[in-house]
């Protein structure tokens, strides 16, 4: 079991003459046996990562390690012995599966061209089909057959059929109903507890990431702005769009009410086109002072395994009183 | 109320989406209206809005200011639509003429609805945009809708949909699509708006977070039928029905109670049976289940400060 970890990784997309910067430095690890999320906003370069994370797409800057090793060789091809060992599992698992064929027929592609089927197949299609909970006898539907729950667990059978270390799941419950997101959520956990395998659990859905995450990162524009353990960060979030999110999450229960404490974002996330000068989040946080204009502040470690890129954030002690400042206050530096 | 699908060929096989659901909201309250694929929540949202697709049918009454619009002939009840009834939609893209821009098709309601033309229309457009949260709305109301974003669409979208100052606002899954802090936004905004317009508002949302934070009240829909409806915080803390129970704890913005070890979630096994069955629609799936439950449907009967339709209810415990 080896760990995956992005360093310094960058992806640019260029169109009409102007550049994305989709990921704009991240430093990222999923180890066997732990569970990371990573959250954030539509356009914040989530999927660009899961891309470069599984070797569907390759960065312009940095490197993405499997066991300490690069992932891809130097003439830019990935050993299958690698490539194997790392799935992705997608949010859209009818666009995920050819429509014209069986799902035996789909379960059994990755086996055959990995070299790892066994006589004609069946035998191992029926078992991963059993452990994500589903009937053998759905080897031979084809997807329109099958539920959004059942077709999500097939391409989560799909991901096993490789043995991974590492799962990349994108946004892997975003289109279920609340009941069936809770078998699958399940489903993950049971995989991750059983064969310790890692998985990297991607999703904007703050409240599902709570429930399943051991670590969590938060991105923003490009770039990881807030790392750590996942309860402490909920709990005490370091940066200010951390708890924006945070605080943008319905929770309670009777008539909406700004959380003045916690003000609201307003506006939306600028495009990657254009990402501010300074810190990144500049134009919309609410604590912003004149240092964060002109500077972009990095990721580094407030306390013992928190990260913030923020000026402003600081040990615990210091960031349980609500911070209310204008830009003109003096804010003590960290 | 009923709603009842056509099949092509014989009517044995119609479906039956909405198996007599029965609602009220009155002005300046928001009632939620909950439920999973297949609950008939979005077929009861369309038969109130006389958005039926051909073959469908709706019976039963809806009232709307004392008035029966259900029955009325189609082109009063167009007018009853447009001027009674505002609509807001999960992707605000589709709802938004691609083509004209989002000033315009205010314009076009204000038009037809209020009688207003050329510079006056415009004025209320603008204020009309602003007053939904948009900054700069003279500029803003020359934007076509791909130029803006899931938000700002939402927002011209709304606007729209009060340009003929209705009195009930329908919205269907209206942040769905919409990332979190947005979300926040646009919950703000409606919640601000029932206030101020005294607008009577049904909310339909798969999620009951967000029911929880911004309705009065909310109902649970399962299999055609309300299941539970009451006061937000007697459903969510004290729900007497086990569906709407099993439903918060699948909802994972609450602290649902979670196995510490292996850190699973409380899960409700099965699928939801079709409307119009014997019996309770939930007891193949019901932990609480007795036999009177497989033959008799039980009636929804006041529980609390709300209703409830379960021969066990209020027994069902996390």
């Amino acid at each position: 079991m080896s760990t995956l970890s992005l360093v310094g990784v960058h992806r640019r997309f260029h169109a009409g003459g102007r550049v994305a910067r989709a990921l704009d430095g991240v430093d990222l690890s999923i180890a066997p046996g732990e569970i990371v999320g990573l959250v954030g906003e539509s356009g914040c370069g989530k999927t660009t990562l899961t891309r470069v994370a599984v070797a569907l797409d390759r960065p312009d800057e940095g490197m993405v390690l499997f066991g300490g090793r690069p992932m891809v060789n130097q003439d830019g091809s990935v050993d299958l012995a690698v490539r194997r060992r790392i799935q992705l599992v997608f949010q859209d698992s009818y666009a995920s599966f050819n429509p014209r064929r069986t799902i035996g027929q789909s379960l059994a592609m990755p086996l055959r061209r990995h070299g790892l089927q066994v006589g004609d197949g069946r035998a191992q299609i029926a078992d991963l089909l059993e452990q994500v909970g589903l009937e053998p006898g759905l080897a031979g539907r084809h997807p329109h057959m099958l539920s959004g729950g059942q077709l999500q667990r097939a391409s989560i059978a799909r991901a096993l059929a490789l043995q991974p270390d590492i799962l990349v799941c994108d946004e892997p419950v975003a289109s279920l109903d609340v009941s069936v997101r809770a078998q699958t959520l399940n489903l993950l956990l049971d995989l991750w507890r059983d064969r310790g395998i890692g998985i990297l659990f991607v999703s904007h859905d703050l409240g599902v990431v709570r429930r399943v995450a051991q670590r969590v990162a938060v991105m923003y524009l490009g770039r990881i702005v807030e790392m750590g353990d996942n309860e402490a960060t909920w709990a005490a979030p370091r940066h200010p769009y951390t708890r924006s999110l945070a605080a943008s999450v319905p929770t309670g229960v009777g008539r909406w009410r700004i959380d003045e404490e916690h003000r609201r974002l307003t506006g939306e996330p600028p495009s990657t086109f254009d990402i501010p000068p300074g810190c990144r989040f500049e134009p919309r946080c609410p604590i912003a002072i004149d240092r964060c204009r002109t500077e972009d502040p990095r990721l580094r470690p407030i306390e013992p395994g928190v990260h913030a890129a923020c000026h402003l954030a600081a040990p615990l002690v210091a960031a349980r009183e609500p911070v209310v400042s204008t830009a003109s206050d003096p804010v003590e530096e960290a | 109320m009923r709603v009842r699908f056509r099949s092509h060929e014989r009517a044995a096989s119609d479906v039956l989406a909405v198996d007599g659901i029965d609602l009220t909201v009155a002005p300046g309250h928001i009632l939620a209206l909950i439920g999973e694929s297949g609950s008939g929540k979005s077929a009861t949202l369309l038969a109130l809005a006389g958005l039926l697709p051909q073959g469908a049918s709706a019976e039963g009454v809806v009232r709307l200011l004392g008035r029966s619009i259900l029955d009325l002939p189609e082109h009063e009840r167009a007018l009853v639509r447009g001027r009674g009834i505002g609509m807001v939609f999960q992707d605000p893209g589709g709802s938004l003429n691609p083509v004209v821009s989002i000033g315009s098709q205010v314009d076009e309601v204000l038009t037809v609805h209020r009688g207003l033309r050329g510079r006056a229309a415009r004025a209320e457009t603008e204020a009309l945009l602003t007053r939904c949260g948009m900054a700069d709305a003279a500029h803003r109301a020359e934007a076509y809708p791909h130029q803006l974003s899931g938000g700002l669409k939402q927002r011209a979208a709304i606007a729209a949909a009060l340009a003929a100052r209705p009195a009930v606002l329908l919205a269907d899954e209206p942040t769905t699509a919409l990332d979190a802090t947005v979300q926040a936004q646009i919950l703000d905004l409606l919640v601000g708006l029932v206030d101020t317009e005294r607008l009577a508002m049904l909310l339909v949302t798969h999620d009951m977070a967000v029911a929880a934070s911004v309705a009065d009240r909310i109902a649970v829909a399962y299999a055609g039928r309300i299941v539970e409806e009451g006061p937000s915080e007697q459903l969510i803390v004290r729900p007497g029905h086990p569906y709407s129970l099993a439903l918060r704890e699948a909802s994972l913005p609450f602290e649902v109670t979670h196995d510490p070890l292996t850190r699973r979630l409380p899960e409700l096994r099965g699928r939801m049976a079709a409307a119009g069955g014997t019996g309770c629609a939930f007891a193949p799936r019901c932990p609480l289940v007795i036999d009177r439950c497989r033959t008799e449907s039980p009636a929804l009967l006041p529980f609390g400060d709300g209703r409830v339709a379960c021969w066990r209810a209020g027994e069902a415990v996390a």
